[in-house]
């Protein structure tokens, strides 16, 4: 059963990669993205890693998706023009894709890890991935976890920096006088005699 | 001193409170908005920051806890480091008075990337370098586009950002590589699991290529070094000269320690590759800068090519490799410390310049700009009586120890190429006709920094040479 979600999963992962090229309209690209997302989620929860399977689908398909789907309609990218030159970098992908084929292969043939390794395995304990990490992530891992919340903190000062400028002429939207306006300033009343109008 | 701390806070407490600092610093700028006097304001207290982060970390007992290592070793490449981001920040004032870009911003980003460089330096896991890394990296690309209006410096912040971000990527990639080929991050048991390989693991081999390709983009070593001339024209000279010497520091650092412990059984796998890297370093590093009419643009080359001596003592692996490095990366601190304090005062009528036509003429009007930079020149060239001299001199011998003869070779002619870019920049201030005169420096603290340097590459040979030299040797046994 486990071996038949496997495929199921897999062959859709790989059907929706291909339309994820394929596809005219960036749009339907992204969207068939998330289906490969979702699927290679699925296929972690069969492999037992319930929580990269659950952040998979928050943080890729969630944020990271609908990100490139706000970049993709956002900007104006001329797709069609993208595409004008696939003709002629045909060749070179397809080598490209050749030689990482033969690497991969290479690699698969003298595949070789420490014993330790291969017969460590987390399903084994009885903890949930989720409780594993948490028990980690918090002690061992204490001082990665502080160190990639500074991270995040410079790439938000960053972020700052480089795009906040004060603009002279820009409308922008003061609170206080808007709250402030009366009745009297902004409305008038009069009788409109009918099919004459206001002049 | 820090006796209020718990006692399993206590190995943290130099890089907690420089992480800390940095935060109130933040908040308190964020909360007092006093615009016009802002650059007393932040300068001040981030050197404060530095300095007591400086004492702490010299009063650091020394203990291991998880990810991280408190050791004489990397207490030693702490202080150089922090030292080195301390003339960044005083040399910075004058600039960031003349030319106010945002001055708060700089010195928090400089502050937060020296936050990573202390965590690269004690770490002891590769999950915790690549954080190290990541947080110096960010702050670095932010730093170089900090002068947003000017298209080179937005150049300079997008080219590093891209080719930083695809670095780390090749990096964490080869983490992910030998994580899975010895089934730990951890440096001492990465040892034992490289010990109980029976048979030459491929995996682990590209592994740690990815991991030396990111790290060499990051010591900008060729041919991961497109981003470095650039980046040091377009970014803010404040910020040039914050990015040659602090950053090298760190990563030379890391690198030892995790060529030397992490990977310490794999040497035949990182030794040819530290050899390549240092011959194409030193090659770029001489050629390229033969044409260069800028004078960021000629460190930027220089750099390159002293990041081609250092991993050439490197890969010699042996101890003598190691000391012959860190001999070379405290003379490369002196001098470019002192060549950026004189980029930093090169004023023309009240506006910064950077071109070696600019210098032409300089000994008349500015006699001691002109001697102090002429030898910085000489001792990057490895002239004879000045410190440069030694440095290399001490890296040649270690490696013809190690019978490295063509790599010796490649070292000896790219220097020889090299004097003649130095000896150029010479040529222009003591011979060429006078056009206009530098203006007086009138940053007292910019002066002294670059007489004292000035005068450190002089007499370095008689004095403190030998004690600098038995004082690398102890150095290098305190790397475990």
């Amino acid at each position: 059963m486990v071996e038949f979600l496997f495929y199921i999963f897999a062959g859709l992962m790989v059907l929706s990669a291909i339309v994820v090229v394929t596809a005219r309209n960036p749009v339907h690209s992204v969207l068939w993205l998330i289906v490969a997302f979702l699927n290679a989620s699925g296929v972690f929860m069969l492999a037992g890693a319930e929580f990269l399977a659950l952040i998979l689908a928050i943080v890729y398909v969630g944020a990271v998706a609908v990100l490139f789907l706000f970049v993709v309609m956002m900007l104006d990218v001329d797709f069609e023009q993208l595409r004008g030159n696939f003709k002629k970098n045909l060749p070179a992908g397809v080598a490209l894709g050749i030689l990482l084929m033969v690497e991969l292969v290479m690699l698969s043939l003298s595949w070789r890890v420490v014993p330790a390794v291969t017969t460590a395995s987390s399903s084994d304990t009885g903890v949930t991935n989720t409780e594993a990490l948490g028990r980690v992530l918090y002690t061992d891992y204490i001082v990665a976890f502080q160190g990639a919340g500074l991270v995040l903190l410079v790439a938000m000062i960053g972020a700052i920096v480089l795009t906040l400028r004060k603009r002279d002429g820009v409308r922008k939207q003061n609170i206080g006088v808007q709250v402030g306006r009366k009745i009297s300033e902004t409305l008038e009343i009069r009788s409109v005699k009918s099919g004459e109008g206001i002049s | 001193m820090l006796s209020f701390l718990p006692p399993a806070l206590l190995p943290y407490a130099p890089i907690l409170f420089l992480a800390t600092a940095t935060l109130l610093l933040l908040v308190a700028r964020v909360v007092v908005k006093n615009g016009s006097a802002s650059l007393p304001m932040t300068a001040l207290p981030t050197s404060l920051i530095i300095a007591v982060t400086i004492a702490l970390v010299y009063a650091q007992p020394f203990v291991n806890v998880p990810m991280l290592t408190a050791d004489a070793f990397g207490q030693t490449f702490t202080l150089l480091m922090l030292s080195a981001a301390l003339c960044a920040v005083f040399l910075s004032v004058a600039y960031e008075q003349a030319e106010p870009t945002r001055q708060f911003e700089f010195y928090i980003l400089l502050l937060l990337a020296s936050v990573g460089m202390m965590l690269m330096l004690s770490a002891t896991d590769l999950l915790s370098l690549y954080i190290g890394i990541e947080l110096q990296s960010l702050s670095l690309y932010v730093l170089a586009a900090l002068r947003r209006d000017t298209l080179k410096s937005t150049e300079a912040g997008l080219k590093y950002f891209v080719l930083g971000a695809l670095s780390s990527g090749l990096l964490l990639y080869g983490i992910s590589l030998v994580y899975g080929a010895l089934g730990t991050t951890d440096y001492s048991t990465m040892v034992i699991a490289s010990q109980q390989l029976t048979a030459p693991s491929p995996m682990l081999v590209v592994g740690i290529v990815f991991i030396l390709c990111g790290i060499a983009f990051k010591l900008s070593a060729a041919p991961f070094h497109m981003w470095t001339p650039d980046v040091y024209q377009g970014a803010p000279t404040s910020v040039t000269a914050f990015f040659a010497v602090a950053p090298k520091v760190a990563a030379v650092g890391a690198l030892l320690r995790l060529l030397y412990v992490g990977f310490a059984e794999n040497a035949d796998m990182w030794q040819q590759i530290m050899i390549v890297l240092a011959a194409l370093s030193m090659l770029v590093g001489a050629f390229g800068a033969l044409r260069q009419q800028n004078i960021k643009r000629l460190l930027a080359y220089s750099s390159i090519g002293h990041i081609g001596f250092m991993l050439m003592a490197i890969s010699v692996n042996k101890d003598a490799g190691i000391a012959a490095v860190l001999f070379y990366l405290l003379v490369y601190a002196v001098m470019n410390v002192g060549a950026f304090g004189c980029v930093l005062s090169m004023r023309k009528n009240g506006q910064y310049v950077d071109s070696i036509r600019d210098l032409a003429g300089v000994s008349k009007t500015n006699p001691l700009f002109a001697y102090s930079l002429a030898i910085f020149m000489l001792s990057m060239a490895g002239i004879p009586i000045f410190a440069g001299f030694l440095s290399k001199l001490y890296v040649f011998q270690v490696v013809l120890d190690a019978k490295l003869y063509t790599l010796a070779v490649i070292g000896v002619l790219s220097s020889v190429v090299a004097a003649a870019y130095y000896l150029r920049v010479c040529k222009v201030m003591f011979f060429d006709a006078n056009e206009s005169a530098l203006d007086a420096s009138p940053c007292p603290v910019t002066k002294t920094i670059v007489v004292v340097a000035a005068v450190a590459n002089t007499v370095f040979i008689v004095y403190p040479a030998q004690q600098v030299f038995a004082f690398c040797e102890r150095w290098v046994s305190t790397l475990q």
